[in-house]
C-alpha cells in the first residue's frame, strides 16, 4: 500500500498531489505548442515539406486493396526504389488514359511480387516490372523495411488502418512527420569515430523520396540541393566493390521471371521490364558486377517479355541523376514520357488499350 | 515462472527464460533463508551493488528470450563474457552512447523513485519544475513518432 493513497473498499485510491495542476498544465501546453512550432519550423527549413506522406505498408496496402477490388486501370508498377521515384503516374495518365497502381517498394526484391501477382488469377493486366541488376538477379528475396507487406494488406487491423488515416490527415499539415527526420534517426546521424569496419549507422540510407497521394513517389528535393546530403546518399549506396554476380542466382532469378511472366500471359495479361538510369560509381559497378549480356539480354531471352533499357534510347540517356540511383523530379517526368512512349508503340497489350485522357 | 516464459512465445528458450527467473528467485529465498536477512539492505552500497548484480542477471535471461536457438544464445553469453575474443565489432559507437545514457538515466529513476511515490515528488517540488518536465518528455514523445507497429505483443 503507497503511503499516498488509502484503500476505498476494494479499491485503492491514489491522491491527487498537492500542487498547482491547472498552472502546471498551461504551462505544459505553452512549452510543448511552442515546441513543436520551432521544431516544425526547423524542419522545414531543412527542406522537409507537409504533404510528403512518408511510405509504408498500410500506404501500399491501399493500393494493393485498389487491385483486389477491380478499381484501377490494369496497370500495375512493381520493383523497388527505382521505378518508384522514376515513374510519374500522371504522365502516365496524359499518355495513355491509364494511370498505374504503383506497387514498387524502396529496397525490395521485385521476385516475390512478380511471382505473386503470377498466382493470382484475377490479374490480367499490364505488370511493368523494374529492373535493377544488382536486387534483381541476385539470391537476396527480402523485403526489407516492408516485410510481411504482401499478406498485410488483407490483414491490416481496423485500429491500424484507423491509425493510417490519422497519420495521413497530420502529415497533408505537419512537415516534421517524416520517419527520416525523427529525434531517435538525427541521433543515429551523428557520425562518430567507430570501432572495425563499423560503418552503420552513418551510412544508413537517410531520406531521400517524397511521396504523396497514390504512392506517387519523387526523388527528395533536399538531395537535389543539398550537397552533403547528395554525397551522403552515393556512400550509402555502396561500397562499390561488388564481385561479378553468380551465375546461378542469374540463371534462378530468370527461370523464376520466365515461369510467371508464363502464367501472366497464359491469361491475357503482359509484363515488361524496364531498366532505369544509374550513374556514377553505382552504374559502373552495375557494368562489372552484372554485365548486360548475362543479366539484362539474359532475362529477356528466358522470359520472351519486351524490356526497355535506357542504354538502348538516347531519350533516355544523359538524365540527372543526383545521387546516381535515382532521378531528379525532372527528369523522372522525361524518363516516363519516354519509356511510356515505346510501351504504347510496341507492346501490343498497351497499343490497343490506349485510352482517351479522360479514362473513356 | 516456466509457464511465464511459456506465455511469451512457444520456444523452449521462453521456457529458460522464465526458468532463469526462478532459479533467482529461488536462490534470493535459499540466502534469505540461510542467514535471517530480511527486508531492504539500509547501506547505499549494498543497495547499489544488489541493484546492480540484479540488473547483470536479468540481461543473461534477455538472452534467451531474444534469441531463436540455445546455440544462437550461447554465442551471445560467450560474447557477453568476453569469449569471442576473434569477433568483429557490430555495435556503432552511436548505439553505445544512446544505451549507456538509457541505462543511466533508467538507474537514476529507479535510485531517486525506490522509496518514494511519484505523488509525493510532485507535491513537493516546484509546480513549474514539474510543468518543465513533463513539457519535455511530451516534446520528445511527439519529435519520436515511432511506428506503433512495433509494438512486441503484435507477434502474438
Amino acid at each position: 500500500m503507497s503511503n499516498s493513497g488509502k484503500w476505498s473498499e476494494d479499491v485503492t485510491v491514489r491522491e491527487i498531489p498537492k500542487a498547482r495542476l491547472v498552472a502546471m498544465g498551461w504551462l505544459v501546453f505553452l512549452l510543448v505548442t511552442a515546441g513543436v512550432i520551432a521544431w516544425e519550423l526547423q524542419m522545414r527549413s531543412i527542406g522537409l515539406v507537409a504533404g510528403d506522406l512518408d511510405d509504408s505498408k498500410a500506404h501500399w496496402a491501399v493500393e494493393r486493396r485498389k487491385i483486389a477490388a477491380g478499381d484501377y486501370d490494369d496497370v500495375v508498377v512493381i520493383r523497388s526504389s527505382r521505378i518508384l521515384f522514376d515513374t510519374n503516374l500522371n504522365v502516365w495518365k496524359e499518355m495513355t488514359g491509364r494511370r498505374p497502381i504503383q506497387l514498387a517498394l524502396a529496397g525490395t526484391n521485385p521476385r516475390p511480387f512478380l511471382t505473386d501477382f503470377a498466382a493470382n488469377p484475377d490479374f490480367k493486366g499490364l505488370l511493368v516490372v523494374g529492373v535493377t541488376p544488382d536486387i534483381f538477379f541476385g539470391d537476396w528475396l527480402g523485403i526489407g523495411l516492408f516485410a510481411g507487406v504482401l499478406d498485410y494488406w488483407k490483414d491490416q487491423s481496423p485500429s491500424e488502418r484507423f491509425g493510417h488515416q490519422a497519420g495521413l490527415f497530420l502529415s497533408r499539415h505537419l512537415a516534421f512527420l517524416d520517419s527520416s527526420y525523427t529525434l531517435t534517426a538525427l541521433v543515429d546521424q551523428v557520425n562518430l569515430p567507430n570501432r572495425g569496419e563499423i560503418v552503420r549507422p552513418y551510412l544508413d540510407v537517410w531520406k531521400v523520396w517524397e511521396t504523396t497521394d497514390d504512392r506517387q513517389t519523387f526523388l527528395w528535393r533536399g538531395i537535389e540541393d543539398n550537397e552533403h546530403l547528395r554525397e551522403h546518399a552515393r556512400l550509402a549506396w555502396g561500397p562499390f566493390a561488388g564481385k561479378p554476380m553468380d551465375e546461378a542466382a542469374i540463371a534462378r532469378a530468370c527461370k523464376e521471371a520466365a515461369d510467371a511472366v508464363k502464367k501472366i500471359r497464359a491469361r491475357g495479361g503482359e509484363v515488361v521490364f524496364v531498366r532505369s538510369p544509374s550513374a556514377g560509381l553505382y552504374y559502373e559497378n552495375e557494368l562489372h558486377s552484372a554485365p548486360r549480356a548475362r543479366t539484362w539480354d539474359r532475362l529477356l531471352k528466358e522470359t520472351g517479355a519486351f524490356g526497355i533499357n535506357f542504354e538502348d534510347y538516347p531519350g533516355m540517356r544523359g538524365l540527372d541523376v543526383p545521387e546516381w540511383s535515382h532521378l531528379s523530379r525532372e527528369s523522372a517526368v522525361k524518363f516516363t514520357r519516354a519509356y511510356v512512349g515505346v510501351l504504347a508503340q510496341d507492346v501490343p497489350w498497351l497499343s490497343s488499350r490506349l485510352r482517351a485522357k479522360d479514362g473513356a | 515462472m516456466l509457464l511465464g516464459g511459456l506465455w511469451h512465445g512457444a520456444n523452449w528458450t521462453f521456457v529458460a527464460w522464465g526458468g532463469l527467473h526462478g532459479v533467482y528467485l529461488a536462490v534470493e529465498r535459499w540466502i534469505r533463508d540461510r542467514t535471517g536477512i530480511r527486508g531492504e539492505p539500509v547501506r547505499w552500497i549494498n543497495r547499489l551493488v544488489l541493484g546492480l548484480l540484479t540488473y547483470a542477471l536479468v540481461n543473461v535471461t534477455w538472452v534467451f528470450f531474444r534469441a531463436h536457438t540455445f546455440g544462437g544464445a550461447a554465442r551471445i553469453l560467450q560474447g557477453m563474457f568476453g569469449f569471442a575474443t576473434d569477433a568483429e565489432p557490430v555495435l556503432a559507437t552511436i548505439y553505445m552512447i544512446k544505451v549507456g545514457v538509457l541505462i543511466a538515466s533508467i538507474v537514476a529513476t529507479q535510485w531517486l523513485m525506490r522509496d518514494r511515490e511519484l505523488e509525493q515528488v510532485v507535491s513537493r517540488a516546484p509546480w513549474w519544475l514539474t510543468g518543465l518536465v513533463c513539457a519535455a518528455m511530451l516534446f520528445a514523445v511527439i519529435v519520436t513518432q515511432g511506428s506503433g507497429t512495433a509494438f512486441i505483443y503484435f507477434q502474438f
